[in-house]
């Protein structure tokens, strides 16, 4: 579903819920919702230790059904807001979105995480692919990494500020290639999500040397709860596990907490 | 269930909203496309990114080519992660050179195909590619190369969608943001969407969704 529109007659689109119409600035925010806040408040006050202070931490911690209703009511302000009003009435909305929630028992706080932490790395599953290694090694033959030998449009030429930022950047990848070595080219590739490779590709926040900017984890986890209040298939997808991955995740029946 | 912050592997499901939110869009992008009446599974991404989408719409019965556009670093990075990623024997090419890239075309063109942008034009006459979509790159780019691309669609493109900013606010010292509503549409293609970002995490508020259709496509829907 998208957003912000309404779409009619529109069978093959899966998903559609209630959402906020584009001229509708005062639209009381509650009535969208199929939430009992009465039955929210109680559900939250008997799952919290700090009834009212729900951040996004111990909105997990709450029971899944009352979390995605909660995270569902905090996702469409947001979207209300960065939509549909101009920013300089967002502190306002806020306010009105907090008072709201305020009157039913609750109350909204920001959460400021800072420093870094440090990741321990996992080694993917399964043998580096040597063969898709040897593959782009003879790619290589034909396309330089920069273009620099290659005839291409004046619009898509790799030069200047963006040349010398992309050899700073990715010079690990670059030497590898330039070595020709499979094996440290493949390690290189099994590690990306924990080197340089996955920099300006990954939205979440990057890892420098073994260490990653806290904020990355509350990128990732406004990022699941809204996707989630949206699909919510998506609790039931992960990403590969062939290769290493960090983030914000979770497993069933418990395990050892990394940060 | 117990939510986890760290790496690891095996047993724990690590999460990637922001790919995950881009699959639905474009698979219900693909939908209202073939409102227009006929069957569209054809997608190219601009901006491969590592393959975050394209591994999660290889994983969909209904997208049968994905063309992957990006600079050689980005293919590569998106070449082995894909590779690694689906299944032993899955159709996944890796295009150095024109040759290559007819072949596929002549061939129907089903799989994944990572393209080296400087052969872009050479998409053109791509059959079925019936969805273009970039996620937060065009707004990245110079204006120039935003025009290059959008001027170039292929053919057979029906939708394009895209995330991208819509405010100038990166300005990294010698690159400022180009506002996705100043990019210059080609004029048979219409605006039928226009929404926030999803997810709308931290530096994305700027952002926002938008797709663009053939006229005849946009026609059967109330927006």
């Amino acid at each position: 579903m998208f957003p912000g529109v309404k779409v009619a007659s529109c069978a093959p689109v899966d998903h559609l819920v209630p959402v906020l119409r584009s001229d509708s600035r005062d639209c009381p925010l509650y009535s969208l919702f199929d939430v009992d806040f009465e039955q929210l408040r109680l559900n939250t006050l008997s799952k919290v230790s700090q009834p009212k202070f729900l951040s996004p931490s111990c909105v997990a911690t709450s029971s899944h059904c009352t979390k995605h209703k909660f995270q569902a009511i905090l996702t469409l302000c947001s979207v209300y807001c960065e939509a549909k009003v101009e920013h300089t009435t967002i502190p306002v909305m806020f306010m009105y979105v907090k008072r709201m929630l305020f009157t039913r028992g609750l109350e909204i706080q920001r959460v400021r995480w800072a420093g870094e932490r440090t990741l321990t790395v996992f080694p993917g599953t399964g043998e580096p692919d040597l063969e898709a290694v040897a593959e782009m090694v003879a790619f290589l033959s034909d396309i330089d990494p920069f273009y620099r030998w290659n005839a291409a449009p004046q619009p898509l030429r790799i030069g200047g500020a963006w040349l010398t930022d992309l050899q700073s950047r990715r010079n690990q990848q670059f030497v590898a290639y330039e070595e020709g070595n499979l094996s440290k080219i493949a390690q290189l590739h099994e590690n990306m999500f924990f080197n340089e490779l996955i920099a300006g590709l990954w939205n979440y926040g990057y890892i420098n040397d073994g260490k990653v900017d806290a904020q990355a984890s509350l990128n990732f986890q406004r990022g699941y709860e809204e996707v989630l209040s949206i699909w919510p298939d998506f609790a039931d997808y992960s990403p590969p596990s062939s290769l290493s991955w960090w983030g914000f995740g979770f497993s069933v029946g418990g395990g050892e907490r990394f940060l | 269930m117990v939510f986890r912050w760290g790496g690891g592997r095996g047993s724990y499901k690590f999460t990637d909203p922001w790919h995950f939110a881009q699959s639905k869009l474009v698979l219900n992008a693909l939908n209202l496309a073939e409102l227009g009446s006929r069957s569209c599974r054809g997608v190219l991404e601009i901006g491969s990114g590592y393959g975050g989408l394209a591994y999660l719409l290889a994983n969909t019965p209904k997208v049968e080519t994905i063309v992957l556009v990006d600079i050689p670093l980005n293919l590569l990075t998106c070449f082995y992660f894909l590779k690694r990623s689906l299944p032993e024997g899955s159709n996944v090419v890796l295009h150095a050179n024109q040759e290559s890239l007819e072949q596929s075309k002549a061939q129907g063109g089903t799989g994944i195909h990572l393209v080296p942008s400087i052969f872009y034009a050479s998409l053109h006459d791509w059959p079925g590619l019936d969805l273009v979509c970039n996620f937060a790159s065009f707004s990245e780019m110079d204006s120039e190369t935003v025009d290059f691309y959008l001027r170039g669609l292929p053919e057979s493109a029906s939708v394009l969608l895209q995330i991208n900013s819509n405010k100038p606010v990166l300005n990294t010292g010698n690159h400022t943001e180009v506002p996705l509503d100043n990019f210059t549409y080609p004029s048979k293609f219409v605006k039928i969407y226009e929404g926030p970002c999803v997810p709308s995490d931290s530096g994305k508020s700027r952002y926002k969704t938008t797709i663009h259709s053939l006229e005849k496509t946009s026609s059967g829907l109330t927006v």
